[in-house]
Formats: C-alpha cells, sequence, structure tokens
C-alpha cells in the first residue's frame, strides 16, 4: 500500500488510520471488467454505425477480423472474471463479508428516501451509510442482472448455430438494448460518481490505490467507519505519517 | 494520318500475343478512343473502341475478335449483330480439343428461375441475359489469392515457360486459374448486382416476386461493409459451392440450396474452403432469413402500387398464410421486448439522471458549508 493518501493528522498522534476499500483481488476484479467493458462497447457497438463509417474501418482494416476476435476475447474475460468474482464472494472470507454488506436490505429504502429529502432540503444532513449506500447496491445488483443477460445472450451468438431463429434473434435484441441500457447507466450513475461529482473532479483513484482516509469515510460511510473504528480487521490500516522534512523537530 | 497509323502498327507488333490474336488488324481502327456510333436522337452512343492492354488482361483476352463477332466477313465492316454467347467459337477448349461454346450453361441458365417461361413472360426485359452479371471482366490481381506472393507468381511463370514456348500464352493461362481460385466479386458488388433488379418492388411485383427487403439488416451484410473478404453475399447461401449460379432454382426445388432439404448444407458449407456455421442444426437452417410475406402484406396495403400488382402479391400470401402467422408471432414478440426495454431504459437512465443532478446541487451545498464551518473553527481558533 505505497500510495496512501496524505492524511491530515492531529499533530501528538504520528498514526492514522487508512481503510482498505478495495483490496487488491477486488482492484483486480475491477480493472479487468472495466477494461474489457470498454473493448466490447467499442467493438459491439462498432456494428451500429452508420453504413459508410463500417465501411471505411474496412478499407483501413480494423473491420470485421479485428473486431469480432477482440469482442469474443474480451467477452471470455469478463465471464471469467465474473466466475471469478462469484468464487470470490462465496468462498473467501473477504468475498463472504463483501456480499453480506451488499445484500439489499428494507432499510435500504429508508436510506433512499431520506437521502433524497436531503437532496431536496428537507434535511439538513445525508443519512449516516454503512459500506455500501443504496447507489452501490444497486448497481452492483443491476450489474450482476445485466452481466449475466448479456453473457447468456453473447455465448448464444458465440454458439449460433445450436439454436432456432426466435431465440437467437430475441438473444440479438437483448444484447444489444442491454448494451445501450448498460452503457447509459454506466455513463450517468458510475462515471458521475467517480469522475464529475463535486469532490471527486477529475477521478478518484480508489480503483487504484484501493485506500480511503478517514475525512471520507466520514463523509460517505460514516456508519461502517466507526464499525471499523470498533471492531478493526483487515480492512483498517495503521500506517505511519509521514512529517514533512525537518518539521517538528527544528 | 499516315505516320499515326505507322506508329499504331509498331507499338502492335510489339505485342506479340496481341498481334497473334488481332492477325485481322482489328485494332487498325478499333485502338482510338472515341470511336463510337451515336443512333437516332435521344439513343444511346455505343463506343467500339478496345483498349488492347486492358482486352489482354480481360478473362476474353485469349480469344479473337472473329471468335465472337463471327458475322464481321469483310472490311471496312457495316452494322454487327450483337454477340451470341451460345455460338461456337473457334477456341478450342483445351479439355476435350472441340470447339469452345458457352451454350450448354444457357441452356441451363435458361431452365433456371431466372430463364424458365421467358417466352410466356409480359415483361421478358425484367429477366436477366449473360451481359446483365458477364462484362468480360479483368483478371483478378494474381497477389493475394490463397496467400501467392508476386515472387511465387512470377516463379510459377518461369516454370510455365520451361515448356510452353509462348510467355504470354503461360501468363494468360495462369491469370485465368488464378482468377477462379476466389471469388470473382467482392461482397458488396455481389448483393449490388443482385439488387439492382431484386429490390425494385415494380418489377419484382410484376412476376409476382417480393422484392428483398432485410437483407441490410443483417448481420452479414455488417460483415459485408466491415469489410471481410469472405462475407456472406447473396450468392453464399442461394449458390453454395457445388450450386451454379446458372441454375438457381424456387426454393420448393430439391435442386435449390435453399430447400428445406439443403439448409443444413447450406449453411455449414461443407463442400468449401470457408466455414460458415459448421454443425448447423436444422433448427437453426431452417431460420428464415428474408421474410418476404411480411413485405408483401406492407406492399398489398401501399394503395400507390398498380391493383393488379396487388392482387398478385394477395395470392401469394393466401397461399402461405402459415408462414405468414410464424412472421406475425416473431415481430410481435421482438417487438414487445424492444418496446420493454425502451421504456426501461428511458425510465432507468432518466430517474439516474434526475438522481445525479440533486446529488450535484447537494453536494456543492454540503460542501459550502464545510468550507464555512473550517473558516469559522479557524477564525474561534
Amino acid at each position: 500500500m505505497a500510495t496512501a493518501p496524505t492524511i491530515p493528522s492531529h499533530p501528538m498522534d504520528d498514526h492514522e488510520l487508512v481503510f482498505v476499500r478495495l483490496n487488491k483481488h477486488e482492484r483486480a476484479q475491477h480493472v479487468l471488467f472495466f477494461v474489457s467493458f470498454l473493448l466490447l462497447a467499442v467493438t459491439g457497438f462498432t456494428l451500429r454505425l452508420p453504413e459508410d463509417w463500417m465501411r471505411r474501418l474496412g478499407e483501413i482494416g480494423m473491420g470485421y477480423e479485428a473486431r469480432s476476435l477482440v469482442h469474443r476475447a474480451a467477452g471470455i474475460v469478463m465471464i471469467l472474471v465474473s466466475l471469478a468474482h462469484i468464487y470470490y464472494v462465496l468462498f473467501i472470507r473477504e468475498g463472504r463479508e463483501w456480499l453480506r454488506d451488499i445484500f439489499l436490505r428494507p432499510s435500504d429504502i429508508g436510506e433512499g428516501f431520506r437521502n433524497v429529502q436531503f437532496y431536496l432540503g428537507l434535511r439538513r444532513d445525508p443519512p449516516r451509510f454503512g459500506r455500501f449506500n443504496y447507489k452501490e447496491k444497486m448497481e452492483y445488483w443491476a450489474l450482476f442482472v445485466g452481466n449475466t443477460l448479456m453473457s447468456i445472450t453473447g455465448l448464444m451468438m458465440m454458439f449460433e448455430y445450436l439454436w432456432p431463429q426466435l431465440a437467437l434473434d430475441i438473444a440479438a435484441l437483448v444484447h444489444r438494448m442491454e448494451a445501450i441500457l448498460a452503457c447509459l447507466a454506466i455513463i450517468v450513475w458510475h462515471m458521475y460518481e467517480v469522475h464529475l461529482r463535486p469532490g471527486r473532479f477529475p477521478h478518484s483513484l480508489v480503483w487504484f490505490h484501493g485506500l480511503m482516509d478517514e475525512e471520507e469515510m466520514e463523509e460517505e460511510h460514516p456508519a461502517h467507519l466507526e464499525e471499523l473504528k470498533r471492531r478493526g480487521g483487515s480492512r483498517v490500516l495503521r500506517i505511519h505519517r509521514e512529517r514533512p522534512e525537518g518539521g517538528d523537530h527544528e | 494520318m499516315r505516320a499515326a497509323l505507322a506508329a499504331a502498327v509498331a507499338s502492335l507488333v510489339a505485342v506479340s500475343a496481341l498481334a497473334e490474336l488481332d492477325d485481322e488488324s482489328c485494332l487498325l481502327c478499333h485502338q482510338y478512343d472515341g470511336l463510337a456510333f451515336s443512333g437516332a436522337e435521344g439513343e444511346p452512343i455505343h463506343h467500339f473502341e478496345v483498349d488492347p492492354d486492358l482486352w489482354l488482361q480481360s478473362v476474353h483476352g485469349g480469344v479473337a475478335c472473329r471468335d465472337c463477332h463471327r458475322d464481321v466477313q469483310e472490311l471496312p465492316h457495316g452494322a454487327v449483330e450483337r454477340v451470341n454467347c451460345a455460338v461456337t467459337c473457334h477456341v478450342l477448349d483445351p479439355s476435350t480439343n472441340r470447339p469452345f461454346t458457352h451454350a450448354p450453361e444457357i441452356g441451363r441458365f435458361e431452365s433456371s428461375v431466372h430463364g424458365a417461361g421467358r417466352a410466356d413472360d409480359p415483361y421478358p426485359e425484367d429477366r436477366p441475359t449473360c451481359l446483365d452479371c458477364h462484362q468480360n471482366r479483368l483478371f483478378a490481381a494474381h497477389e493475394g489469392a490463397w496467400g501467392a506472393t508476386d515472387q511465387l507468381v512470377q516463379e510459377t511463370l518461369v516454370r510455365c515457360r520451361g515448356c510452353h514456348q509462348d510467355p504470354a500464352w503461360s501468363e494468360y493461362v495462369l491469370s485465368h486459374v488464378m482468377h477462379r481460385m476466389r471469388r470473382r466479386r467482392p461482397p458488396e458488388e455481389v448483393v449490388q448486382l443482385c439488387t439492382s433488379c431484386h429490390e425494385d418492388v415494380e418489377r419484382m411485383a410484376r412476376h409476382g416476386l417480393v422484392p428483398m427487403w432485410d437483407f441490410r439488416d443483417s448481420f452479414h451484410w455488417r460483415m459485408i461493409l466491415l469489410g471481410d473478404p469472405d462475407a456472406p453475399d447473396c450468392l453464399s447461401c442461394h449458390v453454395p459451392v457445388g450450386y451454379s449460379a446458372h441454375e438457381i432454382h424456387h426454393r420448393d426445388d430439391l435442386r435449390s440450396a435453399i430447400n428445406v432439404e439443403n439448409l443444413r448444407a447450406t449453411c455449414s458449407n461443407p463442400g468449401g474452403a470457408q466455414r460458415c456455421h459448421t454443425g448447423a442444426t436444422q433448427a437453426f437452417a431452417e431460420a428464415r432469413i428474408h421474410f418476404s410475406d411480411r413485405r408483401a402484406f406492407e406492399i398489398m396495403q401501399d394503395e400507390s402500387l398498380d391493383p393488379d400488382v396487388r392482387a398478385l402479391l394477395a395470392q401469394r400470401i393466401e397461399n402461405q398464410e402459415a408462414f405468414m402467422r410464424a412472421d406475425e408471432f416473431r415481430f410481435w414478440i421482438l417487438g414487445l421486448i424492444s418496446l420493454l426495454y425502451k421504456v426501461m431504459i428511458g425510465a432507468v437512465i432518466g430517474g439516474m439522471m434526475v438522481h445525479q443532478i440533486l446529488d450535484f446541487i447537494a453536494q456543492l451545498r454540503l460542501r459550502r458549508r464545510k468550507a464555512r464551518a473550517r473558516v469559522g473553527v479557524g477564525g474561534d481558533a
């Protein structure tokens, strides 16, 4: 964890708490997933370009072979990452905790409702969110459903010769519509959250170093912060605070 | 003029192959650009110039003029008949040593779906003839055919010339063989050729046919646009390896590649070097690629069309009610899924956008408040 963010600290204490938002398994899963997602989106929507653009791509040799090969390869990577994630949340301790924390609960509805009240100025403060707020849970489970549909319909089209026409037509239609939905949702929901949101612009680096400092935890996941402080565990790191050269000892 | 003729003769002598083919000196006149004939006012101009270099590189480059233009008996000649491809020309078929003719192909074509019944057809001019598809094409480039490089072709030619004395003849024969080692037209050109008739609503309707209308929505068409040289065009399914473009038959005919009995083989293309849908199941192969009956239904209701034409199509639909019902169900279910998705995308993405705009405003408010609080704390300290 070499790239911990700088943490403002109490002058009397040379140790700070840092929280592992994403461990290295989770970061690896995320990187493989978003790289394959981007490749799939680009090579997939190539098929919906205007005819002249497709023809031009063909002329410069970027058309059929490369496109279909990259799309299939990226699709297989995404399916494998998804399977690895399912294994992770079922059989690895930290993964099981992840699954437990991200499960939808009735209380999420109340939190969402109170958060919208806060947005509308009917409440002074947002609810004190736990490890995953309703926005993150919705995104996670929408991705789970969407990814399952995309994988099934994608595999059907990869082994197209087995299926009757209606099944293939439905698979192609669902694959296309779900892709539009997924890309728009990622842009509006996820890209806003990690890039455009005030305080995050131009981007959050949590996907890279996986860490969150106490201030950000207090802002985003205060209930979770309390719990972690109480019980500790592998998601809490105590790191030595770096003092500026010749600072206090001068 | 004399000097020009002398120069022309000199350049012709240089090309020995051409001299041999043109031993009657047709090119003395026909090499000139602008040699043309204009009929009555408004009629098209006929061009008669022949570029000797291009001619030698064409599939008929080994054939002398009078082998096909047989009614030219004296010089200068008068009006010449259109070439009849069914004549027996003076070229010997090297496989039989007999005079060569296209007559057997023409016979087969005339019994195919494109030719049969031509005599009784009220619109015979709608039907294709040889020249609608064949235009004495140039030989395809040597390079690229099955990975052949120019060096490999030159090597091969050296070997040919070891026995065959006339270098131009060797090159012609090798060009001919290499030309046939791949599809002669790029897929998009094939689609253009077939659809130049088959997308014409009136022309098709005159014969009780439904124009092709949905190929350009297909994945096959997108493969063509994206430049896959092996992308499936019309001929890939209607004339796969083992079938002849001269013998296309109605799908109810057992000789048709798209007859239900032959579909599995057509989709998996076992006789071809290119593998398409290897292992195709019968259920997959029986997919209906062109939804002609649905289109027929639309055309039938188009009141701008001739009532007789619409009556012809109505008859077609009555004959195929079961197909029509299958289409109806397919389009109903696909339309429903599409509608559900559109509503869902609109609602979900719209809701998300509202949520995020509210979040954006709230975050700005929250940050302002915190900044004020920090300044306040700083002031107190």
